[in-house]
């Protein structure tokens, strides 16, 4: 009789993890870019056109539009996912260049922080437009 | 190679997007002064081809994933040219829509 073949069950590695979200944030993306670049952008054509704002995207029309919760939800959505999307792609590239163990620790650790202190820093600015 | 390529410049722009965005922290009076310069139409101009390196990195990104689900690996040559002209097709749709902001 063949015996069962027994192997160790291994957890998923956060690099599976990083690699799935990766997607995950991708496909996303495409349809928060896609709803942030028609909102902030095509849809306000027809305003500055009409000789209603100088520009489409003006200080006060971007504040107008953040009294509302679902364009708060949308910029802080994409801020986080953007960031996350973005900065893990970038390790992915520096990674395959095989750097040794300790300056692997060291691009993760300092894209970390570049993520977290862009997020903090446009958190802060959005709420400036949004009160 | 070209998906890592148009990654990294987009992810250049993304914090310069951030640092223009970031002048609400200076006053409306000051983002204003510069997100009017870069709306100038050479700056639209220039979106426009920001928006076909969106497109090309978000359907190529679709087509890898679909690659690795083991989707079209027979047809891989012709569902990049597919990806090419997808994009093609959209930049254009939207530097059709630019034009009022080019020509002003």
């Amino acid at each position: 009789m063949a015996e069962l073949s027994y192997r160790k069950y291994e957890a998923p590695s956060g690099e599976f993890w990083l690699w799935f979200l990766q997607r995950v944030t991708g496909l996303l993306l495409i349809a928060l870019v896609l709803l942030h670049g028609w909102f902030n952008h095509f849809a306000q054509i027809d305003a500055f056109e009409a000789g209603l704002q100088d520009e489409p995207v003006v200080f006060s029309v971007v504040a107008d539009r953040l009294t509302r919760v679902g364009f708060i939800a949308l910029d802080l959505a994409l801020l986080t996912l953007v960031l996350f999307h973005g900065l893990n792609g970038v390790r992915t590239v520096l990674l395959e260049w095989r750097p040794a163990a300790r300056r692997r620790r060291a691009v993760t650790r300092s894209l970390i922080g570049i993520g977290v202190a862009a997020w903090v820093v446009t958190f802060i600015a959005l709420v400036v437009l949004i009160l | 190679m070209l998906q890592r390529v148009s990654g990294l410049l987009l992810a250049g722009y993304l914090f310069f997007h951030l640092g223009v965005i970031n002048l609400s922290l200076a006053g409306a009076e000051t983002f204003d002064t510069v997100t009017k310069w870069v709306q100038h139409p050479v700056f639209t101009v220039l979106d426009n081809l920001l928006i076909a390196l969106v497109l090309y990195h978000a359907i190529n990104g679709v087509r890898v994933m679909l690659l690795e689900t083991g989707f079209g690996l027979r047809r891989q040559a012709s569902m990049f040219w597919i990806s090419i002209a997808a994009t093609a097709g959209i930049a254009a749709y939207m530097l059709y829509l630019n034009i009022p902001l080019i020509f002003r």
